[in-house]
């Protein structure tokens, strides 16, 4: 079947001039496999193409997709982007690809094997010696490491471009942490929500057996004698550029996502460092650079790593996944080997080639490359290198001279590699569909004494028609469709295959994302309470901002300044500004929401509970970045309204207040009530409990004149919610001592004091009765003093005031809670949270002598 | 001869160390012509791990873990060897012309000649080295004269000055300023050699000093020591200083060799502290026995 590309969406469609196009034959036509997919987008049209593609973002956006790009400033996150339109491949095709993926795959086990063992290889000059021992990605450290498996090589990455002559090449090889599986499982997800129909009439080949042969791969490579291994993920960190990935991927697996520090060696063993005790670790999945891993003998000024990891993995007792050393393979002038190592390992052709490059450690190479210099793309040995890969094509003369200089100062270090013009594949453009150039990288994992290829993959286009194809924030993401001849039906990763052993995910949490967790409670509630003064406040401003003088406005003065106090945004409505800004609160007021690097407003708590997220999300509902997503949208907004101000505000209010619930929703009924959910918590409760003893003690520390302190009263209740229940129990009249009463110690209001305290005691307990004896860390503590206190109060005396009408007995009260809440709150950091003291390097002993003779 | 070496570190600290790490290069091998007779680590506070390896270089390397909190730590090792057998002279070796030894063209199985002959994290290769060796490598000069004009002229050029130089101090900034310790005569020598694509590496050890004439051998006040080895054909790596202008002959203990002084220091490792000030004190004592 053809179809003319004459219609709307495809009908500007025109393939680059001098390369192959994915979509289009030499003829123009529309190839059979892309049939289908054509005659549906057409049917959809441009306009209705444009909303899936804001479906997509929207949901990329809710999944918190994110790829990090390191700058100056740190690394902000930039959200990933993906074509509605996938990369598709037909089925036999790729069966081609698969076999050559891995065919490489067991080719480079082969070579890993060789240079970390025997070096055969290089004895016999099948590998140039020099070419591996120049690599900085060959650690000496690492020789003789090896997992208890068949492979060594478990997980395998691939760069695939289709030349112009239709041949697959490969540009690339990641074997280190090769990333972007996690990527494309989530591109998959994304792309079946928005396009559903399409996965019913068109059979596309499933991403899930491959999650699930890599987790039955890092369960083969466990240390020998371990049957039930326990495995963590560890990754540099929520600031990594891939730490979408990371966390994707512990949530996909069921295992730990864990950072260098939440590990640690004792008697020759891993261990992670978790709340309720040191839980063995068996196999680690390493996000880190080999280089990092180890800063006793690798590189000793990194803290990402584990000191002591290396002699664990040499003597079997620790498996880490692919082995330190691995990068190695990535060296580039191995990539022109392929070929003869094929022949010499394997004994048959290799069969996916390379691209065409030469190394300039042996005369021949160098002279080749130095002579095409202009039309080559050289590269440095190793990507871990400082250098840069150089496009020659676009070099000055000057800039090639000094390309030459290098080369010759150190040639073993460089190599060319002939340009490559990946074909083009359809994207999704402002007009219709557009041709970029686009790579796709394949994956392989170890299985069954051979590999299994995902079958799919993650494809990368080029932005601009004349864009190279860069990371991933600069290229936009394909997802990779594999067509199947038969129907697909295994969709689940928990769908086991039948000896597939099923193991409980490792309850076991860090304590890093113990102390996050407890902060995302803490800086939630913040938020949220701060939200509901704010409200009350603007409501009161609203109610009397017409008038002049009475109680209506005296109530506003001692809210704005209960405001202050309570955010702690000094000096504020307390301050030697105090009469103006209470005159016109709105800049101060507006400042409260939107000024994120001020500590105490909502956008501030709302940033912070961000980042808490960030580290933390293997642990969280997905649905947690629907909600946190929004509320950053709705700051930001509100920072560059331009229509009335207080109207703006009065609104955003409302909408975050609608996610803030949410949030706190998704953590009563969606959250395990696991270690992690009792420290969220506790974090929430300790925060509740100071918002309410606070506000109370300011707001009605000093007594006021009957009908104002019945209006601030009134919206104290409002700001904690028990307005209702106070009408309804206290209609009469509004009296202070109910109101502490309601609000300390009613046990069953929700937002008293009395509550969060059992709710904490709950916590503590719990978490005390689970915690491990481990002499590293302290215990959970009590909180006796805190109980004795709300055990013992009397409303009436904390409401009674003095002659000069201030509340002392509530001042004093409120004090010693917020202490004993403070002491609690660094309590629980010191104990559960013990971090490793800082880590440093020995003073190395440089040795000064000379003979005395 | 027999020595008995004790190799004594300490680290005094301002504040409590949870938890050191180290790895040790101090344990004599049977290599180099040496015997080693017994040898011993040991920990105050007490090691929860220790073990010895062979490493990558064929050196005995041993990790060590102490987990007792503490202010002061002392990593000592203790070993006899017989250095009877080592080489006090080249002898036969390296008679030809020293071209004849390149390493490029080495038809020997052992990997590392080539690998000690390329660049490393410490010494790069570079013309302003191989002038130097030129200087003593004509192109008719046998490896042998060579090598032992090298040894003399670093020896000569070069003043041994122990404030000049540290462990952060460049090869190229040696070369400069023509000032520096053991560690730098050896890279010195090796960057020379390697500039010519001969093989040379980096040996530490230690050296048996005599004590002034007339004045008793004090104890503890000798250092660890480092030189070089050069391979001189046929597998056999020959010891040299140019610290003190001599083959590394019956005196000499060697602990480990590598490509740099990055590969063997005695001890490095990290420690988990909030200790800002440590202060370092070494003992080597290399006694007869």
């Amino acid at each position: 079947m053809t179809v003319t590309p004459n219609d709307a969406l495809i009908h500007r469609y025109a393939p680059m001039v001098d390369g192959r196009d994915e979509l289009l034959d030499a003829d123009g036509r529309v190839r059979d496999h892309w049939a289908e997919l054509t005659e549906a987008y057409e049917s959809l049209g441009v306009p209705e193409m444009a909303r899936r593609r804001r479906e997509i973002e929207l949901l990329l956006e809710q999944d918190g997709v994110t790829y990090n790009v390191p700058t100056a400033h740190g690394r902000p996150q930039h959200a990933w982007t993906l074509d509605p339109i996938p990369f598709v491949v037909p089925g036999d095709e790729w069966t081609a690809i698969e076999r050559g993926v891995i065919q490489r795959a067991e080719l480079l086990d082969l070579v890993l094997q060789d240079i970390y063992g025997e070096r055969r290889l290089l004895r016999a000059g099948v590998v140039p010696p020099a070419m591996i021992f120049a690599d900085p990605q060959f650690f000496r450290a690492c020789d003789g490491i090896r997992l208890p498996g068949e492979k060594q090589l478990v997980v395998y990455g691939a760069d695939l471009a289709r030349c112009t002559d239709g041949r697959w090449l490969v540009l690339g090889q990641r074997t280190q942490a090769p990333s972007g599986a996690a990527y494309a499982v989530e591109n998959r997800r994304v792309l079946s929500r928005v396009f559903p129909q399409l996965f019913h009439t068109i059979e596309v080949q499933r991403l899930a057996p491959f999650i699930r042969a890599l987790r039955s791969a890092l369960v083969g490579a466990a240390p020998l004698g371990v049957d039930d291994p326990s495995i963590v993920i560890l990754s540099p960190g929520a600031l990594s550029e891939t730490a979408f990935e990371h966390a994707s991927l512990a949530a996909q697996l069921g295992y730990p996502l864990v950072e260098g520090s939440d590990l640690e060696v004792r008697g020759g063993r891993v261990g992670m460092r978790a709340i309720g005790g040191w839980v063995p670790v068996d196999v680690i999945l390493r996000r880190v650079d080999a280089g990092f891993c180890d800063p006793l003998e690798l590189r000793p000024e990194s803290t990402l790593g584990i000191a002591g990891l290396l002699d664990a993995c040499r003597t079997g007792a620790v498996s880490v996944v692919n082995t330190l050393g691995s990068g190695v393979l990535e060296n580039a002038g191995l990539a022109g080997l392929m070929p003869a190592l094929a022949k010499h390992l394997l004994g048959s052709e290799l069969q996916l080639q390379p691209a065409a490059s030469w190394w300039c450690g042996d005369d021949i190479g160098r002279s080749h490359v130095l002579a095409n210099l202009g039309t080559f793309t050289v590269r440095p040995l190793s990507r871990w290198s400082l250098e840069h890969a150089i496009d020659t094509t676009h070099a000055s003369a000057a800039e090639l001279d000094e390309l030459r200089r290098r080369i010759d100062a150190h040639p073993e270090q460089w190599v060319g590699q002939e340009r490559v013009t990946p074909a083009s594949a359809p994207v999704l453009g402002h007009e219709g569909i557009e041709p970029r150039a686009a790579v796709v990288r394949a994956f392989a994992v170890a299985h069954e004494g051979s590999y299994l290829a995902m079958s799919g993959g993650l494809a990368r286009a080029a932005r601009g028609a004349n864009d190279p194809i860069v990371n991933p924030a600069g290229a936009i993401s394909k997802d990779v469709w594999v067509l199947s001849t038969h129907p697909e039906n295994e969709t689940g990763f928990w769908l086991a295959e039948p000896d597939e052993p099923m193991h409980a995910p490792s309850g076991a949490l860090p304590p890093r994302a113990a102390e996050y967790l407890f902060w995302l409670g803490r800086y939630a509630e913040r938020a949220e309470a701060t939200v509901r003064l704010l409200r009350t406040v603007s409501s009161r401003r609203d109610e009397f901002q017409k008038t002049a003088a009475g109680p209506g406005p005296a109530s506003l003065v001692v809210l704005l300044e209960a405001l202050t106090r309570v955010t702690g945004t000094y000096p504020g409505f307390v301050g030697d500004d105090a009469a103006a800004l209470t005159h016109d609160p709105r800049n101060e007021l507006f400042s409260l929401v939107v000024d994120e690097r001020r500590p105490g407003t909502v956008a501030h708590a709302v940033r912070h509970m961000f980042d808490a997220i960030n580290v933390v999300r293997d642990q969280l509902s997905v649905d947690t970045w629907l909600v946190v997503g929004s509320l950053q949208r709705e700051l930001e907004a509100l920072r560059h309204t331009t229509g009335d101000r207080d109207d703006a505000v009065t609104n955003v209010l409302d909408q975050l207040l609608h996610g803030l619930l949410s949030l706190s929703g998704l953590a009563q009924e969606s959250m395990v009530r696991d270690h992690g959910w009792r420290f969220m918590d506790a974090g929430r409760r300790i925060e509740r409990a100071v918002h309410v003893v606070t506000l109370v003690g300011s707001a009605l520390g000093t007594e006021r004149s009957a009908p104002a302190e019945s209006l601030v009263l009134e919206s104290v209740l409002t700001a904690a919610e028990s307005i209702i229940t106070y009408r309804r129990r206290y209609r009469s009249s509004a009296r202070v001592s109910t109101a502490i009463d309601l609000l300390f110690r009613d046990a069953g209001n929700p937002r008293s004091l009395r509550f969060q305290i059992d709710r904490l005691t709950e916590n503590l307990a719990v978490l005390r009765s689970e915690q491990a004896s481990d002499p590293t860390s302290a215990e959970v503590p009590l909180i006796g003093e805190l109980v004795r206190l709300v055990d013992h109060f009397n409303s009436e005396r904390l409401a009674g005031p003095d002659e000069h009408g201030h509340r002392g007995e509530l001042e004093w009260f409120v004090n010693a809670v917020r202490n004993e809440l403070a002491a609690a709150s660094n309590a629980i950091s010191a104990v559960s949270f013990t971090r490793l003291l800082p880590q440093q390097p020995m003073v190395v002993p440089y040795e000064t002598r000379r003979m005395v003779s | 001869m027999i020595y008995e070496v004790s190799h004594r570190t300490q680290y005094d600290y301002d504040a409590a160390v949870t938890a050191s790490f180290a790895e040790i290069h101090q344990l004599p091998g049977d290599v180099d012509g040496q015997v080693c007779l017994r040898r011993l680590i040991t920990t105050d506070p007490a090691s929860e791990y220790l073990r010895e390896r062979l490493d990558y270089f064929g050196n005995l390397a041993a990790v060590v873990c102490i987990r007792e909190p503490h202010t002061r730590l002392v990593v000592t090792t203790t070993s006899v060897i017989d250095t009877a057998g080592r080489p006090t002279e080249l002898g036969d070796h390296g008679r030809l012309p020293w071209q004849t030894y390149l390493a490029a063209e080495s038809t020997d199985d052992d990997l590392m000649v080539l690998e000690f002959s390329l660049d490393s994290p410490v010494v790069a290769r570079s013309a302003e080295l191989a002038n130097l060796a030129r200087a003593s490598f004509g192109s008719g000069t046998t490896l042998a004269d060579g090598v032992i004009g090298l040894c003399h002229r670093i020896h000569t050029d070069f003043v041994f000055d122990a404030e000049a130089t540290d462990v952060d101090t460049s090869l190229a900034d040696v070369l400069t300023i023509r000032k520096g310790v053991c560690q730098d005569f050896a890279h010195v020598m090796i960057g020379a050699l390697r500039s010519l694509g001969l093989a040379a590496c980096y040996v530490s050890g230690y050296l048996e000093t005599e004590p002034p004439a007339g004045k008793p051998r004090l104890i503890g006040v000798d250092r660890s020591h480092a030189w070089v080895n050069v391979h001189v054909g046929d597998g056999v790596w020959i010891g040299i200083d140019p610290a003190n202008d001599q083959i590394a002959g019956a005196r000499y203990v060697s602990t480990a060799r590598g490509r740099d002084y990055r590969d063997v220091p005695p001890l490095k490792g990290v420690i988990y502290t909030d200790s800002e000030k440590s202060t370092l004190t070494v003992n080597v004592d290399v006694a007869p026995v």
